[in-house]
């Protein structure tokens, strides 16, 4: 008997070791949490990024007369967040984009997301705005159409996309995903990210004006955390790559790194170590010499941090960063 | 047109659909009972309270695979899927046979002789009907066909809905056939044995209903991912589930002991 209620109890199986939704088909991404504005069911503006910040956010895109994946994703999640203790919970946020806004009156989306649980968050924009944001998702836009019937079919992307608290998506979670995918997910996500979240600044940031692409950035990380770069950004350029120079005798050599781990402390990108590479800037000239950049390190834990940096010349790089030899402490 | 009823993912409607694989199914069932088991010529010779339990079994097993409660059952909701298997498996086969009684005696009492004469051939021949065996078999069908990785991976086929019906069909007439039907070999089987034998052979009933209704999440993806009906949540369905597992089951064994018991005291006043 006991053979048969461990073989019943199998679907309800959680996995503890692994990554992310490795289990649950959920996809890895990594998506800063973009910053919007639009209407909420309670008629009020609703500032995305500033209402959810520090969060545990699950974002889906959807409509009301969506016979399927819309409702049963808001039903799971609604019965995995019941299970959450008040204090977890408040931790949480769903926020549900209309991608059908002629359809999706305020009323009749309040009435919707309410449905599941009152605490979740309709949003209704245009159909130009809601596809803008789908783009920060890297979601394709949303397909309206209507046949000869008058029956509308809709199109959208349909996974769940969840931030943490640090303000960075790192998982997808697609149609299919289970009511004991999301808790396994959420419970160690929980366990990751204690109610004070880690944090992280970058400092000293600066791009090196080059003739020819590509051209380095360094820059200060300080983390209060053990924490991992996964990405790096600088606004007018279409890539940027994580790079280490490595120093033996009289050589240098140069590899690049696609997650750089880092400990707490001070972490320092600057030339002979740790730095970074951008290129394909070719649809605009090179920033001039002495002006503000934005620069973007995206940490696992610690989310997107965003700098303002400056464009030096090659000449001015040790002036500037007065760091040569001290890659990393 | 589908052959069977499966989990098909697809927005359920109130539209009929037809189940032609269902029909078929019954009719065999009714075929193979009145020209194989009971044998040709007992229609006539039951009485009418046999034949109007045996019609009553196999209308009862097609509205149970059929549309709507078949679909739903087999790709929408948990608690649609359990009274499915209460109706196949505590009311069609109990109620096919008795209502097979006539004629299905004569060819047992037939077998006897024969099966105590050929040694090894006899036995395997009522091997089948023997109480401890049909209730294993029965319960290896129940636990097997609740695993929730089973019933994901069967219940979206035709060929593992199909499966899953059919084993319970069989597993229950299994069950049952002891109860119902006297096999010579087995005299000493008595009423208090039959009690004793429904209520410990449906224990997995209430260990699966007992799970159902204490388990935190749906068990099963294949309905906790289903399309909405009836507005209802995995969960609460789960719940529901296991309600009709416990009651429903609970009941039919109530009922089938009372009905043992009574008939017995019955006959005990009679012999007096």
């Amino acid at each position: 008997m006991a053979a048969v209620v461990s073989l019943l109890a199998l679907g309800c199986a959680t996995g503890a070791d692994g990554a992310l939704g490795d289990s649950s088909g959920a996809v890895p991404i990594v998506i800063p949490r973009p910053s919007f504005t639009l209407m909420a069911t309670d008629g009020a503006p609703y500032d995305f990024a500033a209402r959810t910040a520090g969060k545990f956010t699950f974002v889906e895109f959807g409509y009301t007369n969506c016979p399927d994946v819309c409702p049963i994703h808001l039903a799971n999640l609604s019965a995995v967040l019941a299970n959450l203790t008040p204090t977890e919970r408040a931790r949480t946020a769903v926020v549900f984009i209309s991608v059908d806004p002629d359809r999706d009156s305020l009323a009749a989306l309040r009435q919707y997301v309410g449905a599941f649980d009152k605490s979740f968050v309709g949003l209704r924009g245009t159909q130009d705005e809601v596809n803008a944001i789908l783009a920060k998702f890297n979601f394709g836009p949303a397909m309206i159409t209507t046949d000869s019937t008058g029956a509308t079919f809709v199109s959208h992307a349909s996974p769940v996309v969840l931030f943490t608290p640090n303000d960075t998506a790192h998982a997808m979670y697609p149609f299919g995903t289970r009511q004991a995918d999301w808790a396994r997910d959420l419970a160690r996500l929980l366990k990751e990210y204690p109610a004070a979240a880690p944090t992280a600044s970058v400092s000293r940031a600066y791009v090196v004006a080059a003739a020819a692409a590509p051209s380095a950035v360094y820059f200060e990380l300080e983390s209060s955390v053990p924490d991992t770069i996964v990405a790096l950004t600088v606004d007018g350029f279409g890539s940027a790559m994580l790079h280490e120079t490595s120093l033996s005798a009289a050589t240098a050599s140069m590899a690049m790194r696609d997650r750089i781990p880092v400990p707490a402390g001070i972490t320092r990108f600057a030339p002979g170590g740790l730095h970074g590479m951008v290129s394909g800037s070719a649809e605009r000239s090179m920033p001039s010499r002495g002006s503000a950049i934005g620069v973007t390190v995206v940490l696992a834990r610690g989310g997107a941090i965003r700098a303002q940096g400056n464009v030096i010349a090659f000449t001015d790089v040790d002036t500037a960063t007065a760091l040569r030899g001290s890659a990393r402490r | 047109m589908q052959w069977w009823c499966t989990a098909t993912g697809e927005v359920w409607t109130w539209t009929w659909r037809a189940y032609p694989g269902v029909w078929l199914f019954v009719a065999l069932v009714a075929v193979v009972f009145r020209r194989f088991v009971a044998g040709p010529g007992s229609w006539s010779r039951a009485p009418r309270a046999e034949r109007l339990m045996f019609v009553a079994g196999i209308v009862s097993l097609w509205l149970s695979l059929d549309w709507p409660l078949g679909p739903i059952a087999a790709g929408y909701l948990t608690s649609a899927h359990a009274l499915q298997f209460l109706i196949v498996t505590m009311i069609s086969a109990p109620l096919i046979l008795l209502g097979s009684r006539t004629g299905t005696e004569t060819r047992l009492a037939s077998l006897a002789p024969a099966a105590e004469g050929e040694g090894s051939r006899g036995s395997a021949a009522v091997l089948l009907f023997h109480p401890i065996f049909a209730a294993i078999l029965f319960n290896i069908v129940v636990a097997g066909t609740h695993v929730p990785g089973v019933v994901d991976d069967l219940m979206p086929t035709v060929a593992g809905a199909f499966f899953v019906d059919f084993a319970w069909l069989v597993g229950a007439l299994v069950f049952w056939w002891p109860v119902i039907m006297p096999v010579p070999q087995y005299r000493h089987f008595g009423v208090p044995m039959k009690i004793l034998y429904l209520l410990v052979g449906t224990l997995f009933h209430t260990v699966i209903g007992m799970v159902m209704l204490s388990a935190s999440m749906p068990m099963y993806g294949v309905y906790e991912l289903a399309p909405p009906v009836f507005a209802i949540h995995p969960k609460a369905d789960q719940q529901l589930a296991g309600g009709i597992m416990e009651l429903g089951v609970f009941l039919a064994i109530v009922i089938g002991c009372g009905v043992l018991f009574f008939r017995w005291a019955e006959a005990d006043e009679k012999g007096r």
